[in-house]
């Protein structure tokens, strides 16, 4: 028995180095190639020149301060995304609960474009990330009371998530159609994107990214107790509220600061948790890191598609993620029929 | 819990009312048959377009326009309609403001008040085919509808023939057509060595730029220049998608000529990548109207345009 079970953690702690090392390996090429890869003008020869002095020419500037702020921004979101995912779909004990699905980006978005309709002609940089961060607060806080305060089954979690993610979107709807000349911009970063990302973007997203970060990671084993179910944890000596409104609070702040700088970008939460616990198994010490590195490489991948798909018209990076996790979603339906979810 | 209960009753009763909506929304009368316009007498003209055919007696003069390129092309020929739809705040484009006075406002012209329209009595209705799609059987209930497609720039010429023929103004719209081929023509003449344009809006983080296939690209191809902007985007449910997204980078690949911007130019005035434009170097970088060049569409639009183009793309005024 004792072996046995030695052996299984042998093997899947050397699956965990193993896929630790090659998507680590894979999201450095990605970074790597988006940073590059079709900049006018740069050739072999330039390389070097690139990292020697900041100098004013038009391709260390197109390198610097347009490629690489948007692919560590993307690296970013996309780790932050995914561990919102990890979070949310233990808190919840779902495997389905994602930003999307749960009307967290529509709360937003619809946040987003009420703001601009009343401070519109203010600094609209600031209105927008103020309001998106303020939205997912308060969809998230919806979505929180609705799981807990009442005995939901997790089926009903998830249609309670989607009618509210449908109400939202049927309020940012109304106010686009009523005033569209004024908000037609606005579609655009609702779509998710990461196309014009700077360097004050990603120091905005790394403010409330890190720690929330670091603190998922040091969690991790609390979500393993709180997975076992709330008796279990109870009996466990888990104080299961304080750690469902820490989650919430990471997953607020996680999901908040990526929906500030990029708009809504949707399903990276819902598809690589899944990815990561087919290679590493149930066990979130292993998960959210595997997950993070996972997502980062997959909203990277997104985005370069986007910028290529149409060429030379950018496609915002949230209909890519789109385009993969709706599929994703209802195979996860599907798979799982018969069983209550 | 019974609060939720409650809750899950109305949003029920919230689903439920908005699928009765859609019902009778189906179900509406498929008649075609335009109602009988007893004021008007006079012969029955048959007018080809994109629904269709509709039959028209004697010549209409109560118009209803539910775009703005049309309120473009009747106020060219010296009609003004009875009622128009517009967009938010917008009603009438800015630069018809003051040669439009009176009218009836029938709303948002994606989802145009059928009883404002009703109640206006109008003997016409110019219709855009794609975005009112979903309204053609209620809008020919109400009075002859005509829907004009009015992407391009010929198309909106076009549209000005047969609304000419249709009021009664042939004379006027054949002026129109000439004045406007003979500014063309005079345009084409001066413009040397066809330059690439690009006629895009500066917004925070990227760029919207106008297609080849709309309004603005195709006047400006037809002027002899070389519209810039090769990609399209599709169709949407809303029609035709005449408007990209553009980078900053993509914007310095294709490195125009000349670059007419609207928007707030300012954000990127000190863009490294914007400064080495070759446009930007020489001083062809034009701001200009965004109610004109961009939202402007119609025979007068184009006159306008052209006024404020030429002499910057023929080199006679910086």
């Amino acid at each position: 028995m004792y072996t046995e079970s030695s052996g299984r953690r042998e093997r899947s702690l050397s699956a965990f180095s193993l896929s630790i090392g090659f998507f680590s390996f894979l999201l450095l090429t990605v970074i790597a190639l988006s940073c590059v890869v079709g900049v006018t003008g740069l050739t072999w020869s330039h390389l070097p020149s690139l990292f020697t002095v900041l100098s004013d020419d038009v391709i260390s500037y197109t390198v610097w301060h347009v490629r690489v702020p948007r692919v560590l921004l993307g690296a970013v979101l996309g780790a932050a995304l995914a561990m919102a995912g990890c979070l949310m779909q233990a808190v919840t004990r779902n495997h389905l609960a994602d930003p999307e699905v749960m009307g967290i980006n529509q709360g937003a978005s619809m946040l987003v474009v009420i703001s601009l309709m009343l401070f519109g002609s203010q600094d609209i940089t600031w209105v927008i990330i103020g309001a998106a961060f303020v939205g997912v607060a308060l969809s998230g806080s919806v979505m929180y009371r609705l799981a807990f305060t009442s005995e939901y089954t997790p089926t009903r979690l998830v249609l309670s998530g989607l009618a509210i993610s449908f109400f939202f979107g049927s309020i940012t709807t109304g106010f686009i159609v009523l005033f569209e000349n004024d908000l037609m911009e606005i579609l655009y970063w609702m779509a998710g994107k990461l196309s014009g990302a700077s360097w004050a973007d990603l120091r905005i997203a790394l403010i409330g990214i890190i720690p929330a970060m670091v603190l998922c990671v040091l969690l991790s084993n609390q979500f393993n107790i709180l997975l076992l179910g709330e008796e279990m944890a109870r009996g466990l000596g888990q104080n299961v509220e304080r750690v469902r409104r820490i989650a919430a609070f990471l997953i607020i702040v996680l999901v908040g600061s990526a929906v500030a700088v990029a708009g809504p970008i949707g399903y990276v939460g819902l598809i690589v948790p899944h990815m990561a616990r087919s290679i590493v198994g149930s066990d979130y010490r292993k998960v959210v890191p595997l997950a993070a590195l996972m997502g980062a490489t997959l909203l990277v991948l997104a985005d370069l598609a986007g910028q290529w798909v149409l060429y030379p018209t950018e496609t915002p990076v949230g209909i890519i993620t789109a385009l993969l996790g709706t599929p994703f979603f209802i195979y996860l339906l599907r798979r799982r029929k018969g069983r209550i979810l | 819990m019974k609060l939720f209960k409650s809750k899950n009753l109305l949003f029920a009763a919230v689903i439920t009312l908005l699928g009765a909506t859609m019902l009778t929304g189906c179900t509406a009368t498929d008649k075609t048959e335009p109602q009988e316009q007893s004021a008007n007498q006079g012969p029955v003209k048959t007018i080809p377009h994109i629904w269709g055919e509709t039959e028209i007696q004697g010549t209409p003069t109560k118009v209803i326009t539910l775009d703005f390129s049309f309120v473009d092309e009747l106020t060219a020929l010296g009609v003004a309609p009875v009622g128009m739809a517009g967009t938010g705040a917008l009603r009438v484009p800015e630069y018809l403001a003051d040669r439009v006075k009176e009218y009836t406002y029938v709303g948002e012209r994606k989802e145009p008040n059928l009883e404002l329209i009703r109640s206006a009595n109008p003997d016409l209705i110019i219709a855009n085919p794609d975005r009112h799609k979903m309204i053609k059987n209620e809008l020919q209930d109400i009075a002859p509808t005509v829907a004009l497609d009015d992407t391009s720039y010929s198309e909106v010429l076009k549209n000005t023939e047969l609304l000419g023929d249709l009021l009664g103004k042939k004379a006027e719209a054949e002026q129109v057509k000439k004045d406007l081929e003979a500014k063309i023509q005079n345009a084409k003449q001066k413009i040397q060595g066809s330059p690439k344009v690009l006629v895009v809006g500066a917004f925070e983080d990227e760029f919207s730029v106008w297609v080849k296939d709309s309004f603005i690209g195709t006047l400006m191809s037809d002027v002899g220049t070389t519209y810039a902007f090769t990609g399209s985007k599709g169709t949407t449910s809303e029609g035709k998608s005449e408007v990209a997204k553009l980078t900053m980078e993509r914007l310095a690949e294709i490195n125009p000529d000349f670059l007419f911007v609207y928007g707030d130019l300012n954000l990127w005035k000190d863009n490294p990548l914007f400064k080495n434009l070759k446009a930007v170097k020489e001083g062809k970088v034009i701001e200009v109207d965004r109610n004109i060049w961009s939202r402007g569409r119609g025979p007068i639009a184009a006159s306008l345009i052209l006024d404020q183009g030429l002499p910057i793309l023929t080199g006679t005024k910086k």
